[in-house]
């Protein structure tokens, strides 16, 4: 893109191919995300959302095209490298530590701000400090998300809702740049839908976040998003702040259908 | 390329079944804990003074077991990675300890750590193939370890007579301090110190970020990934510990029963399957359970070998001739794997648990299981 765009820009989508045997997930996808903004990823259920998601997090190896984040080529890059220059996620259908309690699923979601090793931790040598350090953060975290008094409970057995917060929580614990969040709103009720979404723009602006975020909450989505990419079979059909997509007819007709 | 996630990756993790195990916080009465650590101090350090040569040998050899038990938990109960494989580096450390004291006249205490580490190389070279396997592929190949080692140790250790068998002499392994402490009375104590040692080093590991890694590895390893865990570094890491722990754990045993042999091909196959049961019934994924499992397993062995000659039986060097014996500890096994499936140590938590506030029961288990994220 121009010269323009790369100041502003944080994540730069070139290109991406991915397929599956016959299916093309993604087919020549390209888009951009500008630092600071809430960008949106819509489409019908199979467009490819999750799929990108997951070459950002190299789970997935596109044939083709080119991932940029802030300045590091993540398709160079290992999976759990891609935490460290500063991208964290969610999953669609949950990915915790179900052993672990919820505080712990958090605090190793602040693995990348620690720092003892095995011999270091074997012998205790700067344990305590880290220990206590990353406490007190994930606990800020969890009580931020209203997780608080659930603390010290196991992360096996809390209702779907619940545990979609938690991944929002141990994604904010590594202290992203950007945070990519799959269907947030997934579980919750019609209130919660709302306030989750007022939570996501405090929190972009607490923390000084970027957020990709796939939802299929319409109202949602034109409420927070700064600006909207709209996809279909793999490709990006329309791109724009929520005004204008709202009034897409390409996008009404694939996919809002019904008025947003 | 590396570490990318197919899709056959992704469903494979589905046999990767969670197991219980948070380690860290959680205990209701530390001023207990505290006061049970006392009374088994004292007891263990009394126990020398009453007992002594076969009984208290015996106890030496719960004592390796539950390091080579403990070893064996940090990789399979908690990192989720399940070897059979641990009675070879078991072998490794012992035919280590053996040849360095045995052919190059070292002091035997000097040996151990050595043991330790080549143990634990071994363990870190075993650990790669392990990277592109999970659950009973990772469990057979592990098996093939434990049978190949004494074919490969038959093959490039000779001891006297030809074969692979080595015996350091009594002076070898005696005490250092022959006016406090008569031999076996030595020997039970630096078996006892390295348990302990040992044991706070496993709990420390598990009681830090890289415990929780290891348990988030285990858990969802692709969660683990994408926050930033380096997921083939802590499985060779902990496979390397793990070895380790094994390593010394045969190393004692040749300080013990004097003997490192590996003239039967089957005692190093028959070594991985008693860690296993000890690791299990103690309760895998809690730090102590593999020490209460290798006492147990001892304890019921012993009962089981009634009328049997004990020593010769554990080193597999002798034909057995009462064939029921197996059968029955077998039986025991089945029935207190049957009623205590979290283990005794697990067993015994929950319990506490129930006793202590009637806590509401755990709902059911939901999509945190779902192994396969999108
Ligand atoms: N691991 C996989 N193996 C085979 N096909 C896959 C895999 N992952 C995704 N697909 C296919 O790729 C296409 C895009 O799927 P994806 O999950 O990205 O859609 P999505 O936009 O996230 O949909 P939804 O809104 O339902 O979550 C679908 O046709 C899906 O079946
Ligand atoms: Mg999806």
């Amino acid at each position: 893109m121009s010269t323009e765009g790369t100041a502003g820009t944080l994540l730069d989508v070139r290109d991406i191919e991915v397929r599956f045997g016959g299916v093309i997930a993604l087919d020549g996808l390209s888009f951009t995300v500008a630092r600071g903004e809430i960008c949106s990823l819509i489409g019908p259920n199979g467009a490819g959302k999750t799929t990108l998601f997951n070459c950002v997090s190299r789970l997935y190896e596109p044939s083709s095209g080119s991932i940029s984040f802030d300045g590091h080529d993540l398709l160079r890059m290992a999976p759990h490298k891609i935490a460290r220059v500063g991208v964290a996620r969610t999953f669609q259908n949950l990915a915790l530590f179900p052993a672990l309690t919820v505080l712990e699923n958090v605090m190793v979601g602040a693995h990348t701000n620690g720092s003892v090793g095995f011999a270091r931790a074997m012998l205790r040598i700067g344990v305590g400090a880290e220990e206590r350090r990353l406490r007190t953060k994930c606990r800020e975290i969890l009580d931020r998300l209203s997780l608080g008094h659930l603390a010290d409970r196991p992360a096996i057995g809390l209702p779907f809702g619940t545990l979609k917060r938690l991944e929002f929580a141990r994604a904010l614990a590594s202290t992203p740049k950007l945070l990519l969040l799959d269907e947030p709103a997934n579980g919750l009720t019609h209130g919660e839908v709302d306030e989750l979404g007022e939570t996501i723009r405090e929190i972009r602006d607490q923390f000084d976040l970027t957020v990709l975020l796939v939802e299929h909450h319409m109202a949602m989505v034109m409420a927070i998003s700064d600006d909207i990419v709209v996809m279909e079979f793999g490709r990006k059909i329309a791109e724009g702040p929520p005004s204008q997509i709202r009034n897409d007819p390409k996008v009404i007709e694939a996919y809002l259908g019904a008025p947003a | 390329m590396s570490n990318q996630v197919t899709p056959d990756d992704v469903s494979g993790a589905a046999a990767n079944e969670p197991l219980p195990g948070s380690t860290m916080g959680r205990a209701p009465f530390p001023w207990l804990r505290a006061v049970a650590a006392v009374v088994l101090l004292v007891v263990a350090i009394a126990l020398p003074y009453s007992i002594n040569d076969e009984p208290l040998n015996v106890v030496c050899q719960v004592l390796y077991l539950a390091i080579a038990a403990m070893g064996l938990n940090l990789l399979t109960g908690f990192n989720g990675q399940v070897s059979i494989g641990h009675g070879a580096f078991f072998g490794v450390g012992a035919f280590a300890s053996a040849i360095l004291v045995v052919d190059h006249g070292w002091t035997f205490e000097m040996t151990i750590p050595v043991a330790a580490v080549v143990a634990g190389l071994v363990g870190a070279v075993m650990a790669i193939p392990a990277l592109r396997v999970k659950g009973l592929y990772l469990a057979l190949i592990t098996l093939g370890l434990a049978v190949l080692f004494p074919v490969v140790t038959t093959k490039y250790v000779k001891g006297s007579g030809g074969i692979a068998l080595l015996k350091p002499t009594r002076s070898q392994v005696s005490s250092m301090f022959p006016d406090i402490w008569s031999d076996d009375q030595y020997r039970y104590f630096v078996c006892l110190g390295l348990v302990v040692l040992l044991f706070l080093l496993a709990y420390n590991l598990m009681q830090s970020r890289v415990g929780r890694s290891i348990i988030a590895v285990r858990d969802q390893e692709v969660a683990a990934s994408t926050v930033g865990i380096d997921v083939a570094r802590v499985k060779v890491l902990t496979f390397a510990v793990s070895a380790a722990y094994a390593g010394v754990a045969g190393s004692l045993s040749v300080f013990v029963l004097r003997i490192a042999d590996a003239t039967n091909p089957l005692v190093y196959f028959q070594l991985s399957i008693e860690f296993l049961i000890a690791m299990v019934i103690g309760g895998s994924a809690t730090i102590s359970g593999p020490v209460v499992g290798a006492i147990f397993l001892i304890l019921i062995r012993r009962q089981t070998d009634e009328g049997t000659d004990f020593l010769p039986r554990l080193l597999g060097v002798e034909d057995r001739t009462e064939q029921l014996a197996p059968a029955l500890l077998g039986g025991i096994l089945i029935v207190l794997t049957y009623v205590l499936p979290e283990g005794l140590v697990g067993g015994f938590r929950k319990l506490k648990a129930k006793a202590l506030q009637g806590r509401t029961p755990r709902p059911v288990a939901n999509a945190t299981t779902d192994p396969t994220p999108n």
